[in-house]
């Protein structure tokens, strides 16, 4: 997979599109369970107690920036760090008071919703010598690093509110206390409190590079690249890190959950004696297909399998599949609206008929032989906010599209015979880029068959990613015939620039190469704040609308009042009219998302029920072990 | 001869300042995959993503002008202070420092192998000319020019490793610390990676030594050799490998480059070994500009040092050769 996306956020992915092998009509056990609500909590199933000992090897095919817990922006890294430190809480549900707590023991919102009160536990400690972790560090990095101008921390913008930027006011209360002011309501803002996951580093450490204003110097401490002083504060400790190449981790002995455990009802017993392994080690492959043959050969305890490629595992006895079918990710075909496209995608009907002609169930049925799940708006079946009703669904029928493209279309263009025609009386041509991979190369069949079958012919180019991102879909170039190609973003002096992605108005601003259709771009976001993501990718003037859409209603609008609505009820009538209305304009060809597959070695315990019960089930090595405390290698 | 090799170094310096300006001015026109990340993680909650993305900028020092930038560049490259590798999070000569033993183990007894062997075959097959012998080697160097390294790599690894459990699949980089580099768990992980690089480089060598065998030996001199009752051994390796051994000579710091950058990215990635390929390749994806930069003045320093000493060795093997005031 090749991936842009941002952890935790949403982001441009190539998801299970690029893969290389056909696919396969293995069905792992329990594959064909249809993913149900999202309000299942969290459940780590353990049949008997779980056995110490043992090194487990993860395979990862990405590279973390060292063990550095200020440049968890990087989902890596993030992950890598996330073994060290257990962060403040996590969400079990959508419901805000269904959490994981870990360092935070309490999280209470207030009714009104901009207010949040929270208590750190009595027993986090960093390394020595720098003592207990307090309220007092957490308002110390939030004003010195984490907002401060000379640091520029990755989620710096998450501690401010609102198209202002309005700072959220923190406050000390009490050693352990603090609470959080917003300046209004903001029904969605529990979910991405900065809180629940910044790491507050010790002071002692990042004052004298705050004193010299040396954002550099800090990330090149080598206390604060390792980690050194994570204490107590997560269940490993780091022993090696080699670049490139391996992190690992021993059990931390001195894991504070582990005392929580009998007193918190919230923390699953399990974590009385957490972790289980020896070791833990994370080892990088640079060639995904390597770590699969090491998994195969037991040379490793896990890695991520394709699922183009699980008929390659079906006769693998050592191995166990865990299937996740709750991956928050938006594959579909894209349409450019721009200037270089052609003109007649802006029309709804037009890209309703193309819609109808891409039929998602027949490539998630067909294609993806029934591993993902299809989609009719930007948001998976099973999110909480994926409409029961309201969504356009094209019948996939040819006479439907076809009249569907009559309609849609201007007066010039009609169909001759089977053949549709322009003005000229030529067939119509559209140019369908993607990169190429095994489950891209049969959706830009399946759509070039289709649209031929209605008369139209699809000129395919396969392009590389790079090629896909900066020729494509950077929208930077002034369109043919444009006045002043300096002045080619929006405002009247055209100098105000969403991003490179939207560069400027639609018949102003277009990629370098011209393109009709788009396969292979998907978008992967958190399921739990979908107005925000459909504002980003659909919305006028939003930074990653490089379709170039301009929807019937405002996005932008009906995003703030969802945002700023009294609760999260009340947002969701919004949020469900924005899922309703961007399926019907259909910007792009919504089509699905797929299933995620990880492979186990067979003697690890304690993994979660497979398939995944929930979105919020996560495979925690913390809590699993090896049947018999060893690895079998 | 001084003169000349005044104006080969000095062409040395003028080469890696070329190398190293074509370098940066690809790296500046590319995409930056770290800056869209930014970017992204911004839009997740409806924010500025201009800010991040300025933000990401300062970060890694491309706020600059990129004059600045490419003076800054030049003028560490000079005097040594290659840079912070933002992707790996440490200092570029320690970088290097730590991935260069990892590829040394591979990459000279790959050396060592491929020329010995490939010389070796390569004589032998010209000795032996359209004998079964010499129709084996051709067969064998075919094989190992035509088969692509990491199609060879792959297909040993499910033969060797996961079929036969004979190798480990990839390599663990914590064992040569644990256990030492010498220890046998590290020699059993260098076996795949050093048979796949030997096959394509001494393909090369046994073909070009088998070439210039053949050239030598329908020389007069060899004739004449053996007129006067030289024996096979004597012939080959006195007269016909020593005059062979001058253009051969030309191709070694090749096959080094070839080894060790070319053939070493494709091996490490496949397993996993941290070296100086692994490392090249990351620097140029992840656009880690003093990475890049630093790998990419290596083989350039390489390569024309290296044709220098190469030219000043065919004196030594062939005195005739004669630069004189060039």
């Amino acid at each position: 997979m090749q991936m842009l996306g941002a952890g935790g956020a949403i982001g441009f992915t190539a998801g299970c599109s690029t893969s290389e092998e056909t696919p396969t009509e293995t069905e792992p056990a329990g594959d064909d369970t249809t993913p149900t609500p999202t309000d299942t909590p969290t459940a780590t199933p353990t049949e008997k107690p779980l056995q110490q000992g043992g090194t487990f090897i993860q395979g990862s095919n990405s590279d973390s920036r060292a063990v550095n817990a200020l440049l968890i922006g990087d989902g890596t890294t993030s992950d890598r760090v996330g073994h060290l430190f257990d962060l403040g809480w996590e969400q079990n549900s959508p419901a805000y008071d269904d959490i994981q707590p870990y360092w935070f023991e309490e999280v209470n919102i207030a009714d009104s919703l901009d207010v949040v009160e929270l208590k750190l536990r009595d027993n986090l400690e960093y390394g020595n010598p720098y003592g207990q972790l307090t309220a007092e560090d957490y308002l110390w990095n939030i004003e010195n690093i984490f907002t401060s101008d000379w640091y520029n921390y990755t989620y710096s913008y998450n501690f401010t509110v609102g198209k202002d930027n309005t700072p959220i006011k923190h406050e000390k209360t009490g050693k352990l206390t603090i609470r959080q002011e917003l300046p209004e309501a903001r029904p969605f803002f529990p979910y991405n409190n900065p809180l629940s996951y910044v790491i507050p580093i010790p002071k002692e450490i990042a004052q004298p590079y705050m004193e010299n204003e040396d954002p550099e110097g800090l990330n090149q401490d080598n206390e604060i690249r390792l980690s050194t002083y994570s204490g107590n504060l997560g269940p490993w400790k780091l022993t090696n890190y080699k670049s490139q190449s391996v992190v690992s981790y021993e059990r931390n002995d001195d894991y504070y959950l582990r005392e929580v455990a009998a007193d918190d009802d919230r923390v699953p017993d399990v974590f009385a004696e957490a972790p289980y392994f020896d070791n833990y080690k994370v080892q990088y492959f640079s060639e995904p297909s390597t770590a699969r043959q090491a998994l195969k050969a037991g040379e490793i305890d896990t890695f991520n399998i394709p699922a183009t490629k699980l008929s390659s595992f079906k006769n693998v006895d050592n191995l166990n599949i865990f299937t996740n079918p709750y991956i928050a990710y938006s594959d579909y075909m894209g349409f450019n609206q721009r200037a270089n496209g052609w003109d007649q995608l802006r029309n709804v009907k037009v890209r309703q008929a193309l819609s109808t002609l891409y039929d998602n169930e027949f490539v998630v049925e067909n294609l993806l032989n029934g591993k993902g799940t299809v989609q009719d708006t930007l948001h998976p079946q099973w999110g909480p906010y994926y409409p029961e009703d309201g969504l356009w669904e094209g019948d996939g029928k040819l006479e439907t599209a076809k009249s569907l493209l009559e309609e849609g279309t201007s007066s010039e263009y009609g169909y001759s015979g089977d053949t549709f025609v322009d003005g000229n009386g030529e067939q119509v041509e559209l140019k369908c880029v993607y990169v190429s991979g095994t489950t891209d190369d049969l959706r830009v069949e399946y759509t070039k068959k289709r649209l031929e079958q209605a008369g139209i012919k699809v000129n395919l180019n396969s392009t590389s990613w790079a090629s896909l991102l900066t020729q494509h879909f950077y929208t930077n170039q002034p369109a043919e015939g444009v006045d002043d190609p300096e002045a080619i973003g929006y405002g009247d002096d055209g100098q105000t620039h969403p991003s490179v992605y939207n560069h400027g108005p639609r018949d102003k601003a277009v990629s370098t190469k011209s393109w009709d259709l788009m396969h292979t771009l998907g978008f992967s976001y958190g399921p739990l704040d979908p107005a925000g993501t459909v504002a980003a990718l659909f919305g006028f003037k939003q930074s990653f609308n490089a379709y170039g859409h301009q929807s019937s209603e405002s996005l932008i609008d009906l995003r703030d009042e969802a945002k700023t609505a009294d609760s999260i009820e009340a947002a969701a009538s919004t949020v469900s009219e924005m899922m309703g209305l961007i399926s019907e304009e259909r910007p792009v060809a919504f089509e699905s998302n797929y299933f995620d597959y990880n492979g186990y070695n067979a003697r690890v315990r304690g993994l979660p029920e497979s398939p995944a019960a929930s979105y919020f089930v996560d495979q925690d090595y913390d809590v699993m072990a090896f049947e018999g405390g060893s690895s079998g290698r | 001869m001084k003169w000349y090799v005044v104006k080969r170094v000095g062409w040395t310096v003028v080469a890696s300042y070329l190398t190293l300006s074509a370098m940066f001015v690809l790296l500046v026109m590319s995409p930056n995959p770290g800056m869209m990340q930014a970017t992204m993680s911004c839009a997740a909650v409806g924010e500025d993503p201009d800010q991040c993305r300025e933000n990401f900028k300062e970060q890694h020092g491309l706020d600059q002008p990129v004059t600045e930038r490419y003076v800054n560049y030049m003028v560490n490259m000079v005097t040594l202070n290659w840079g912070w590798s933002h992707s790996r999070t440490q200092y570029v000569m320690a970088a290097i420092g730590e991935a260069w033993p990892y590829s040394a183990q591979y990459g000279i007894p790959t050396l060592i192998l491929s020329t010995l062997i490939g010389y070796g075959i390569g004589i032998y097959s010209a000795y032996k000319q359209y004998s079964l012998a010499d129709y084996g080697g051709a067969f064998v160097s075919f094989v190992g020019i035509s088969i692509p390294n990491f199609w060879f790599a792959l297909v040993l690894i499910l033969l060797l490793s996961v079929w036969l459990n004979l190798f480990p699949v990839y390599y663990e980089s914590l064992i040569p610390v644990e256990q030492g580099w010498l220890s046998m768990a590290n020699l059993e992980q260098l076996v795949l990676p050093t048979i796949v690089l030997t096959s394509s480089s001494l393909a090369f060598q046994m073909r070009y030594t088998r070439s210039q065998m053949l050239e030598q030996m329908n020389k007069e001199f060899v004739k004449v050799a053996k007129a006067k009752g030289a024996s096979d051994y004597q012939m080959l390796i006195w007269h016909v490998l020593r005059m062979a051994a001058v253009p051969l000579a030309t191709s070694f710091v090749g096959v080094l480059i070839g080894v060790l950058w070319t053939g070493g990215i494709i091996i490490e990635q496949i397993f996993s070994i941290p070296g100086i390929g692994l490392m090249t390749y990351q620097a140029i994806i992840q656009q880690d500009t003093p990475l890049v930069l630093a790998t990419v003045l290596i083989p350039t320093f390489i390569a024309i040092l290296g044709n220098l000493f190469e030219d000043l060795a065919q004196i030594w093997l062939d005195p005739r050769i004669d630069y004189g005031n060039r």
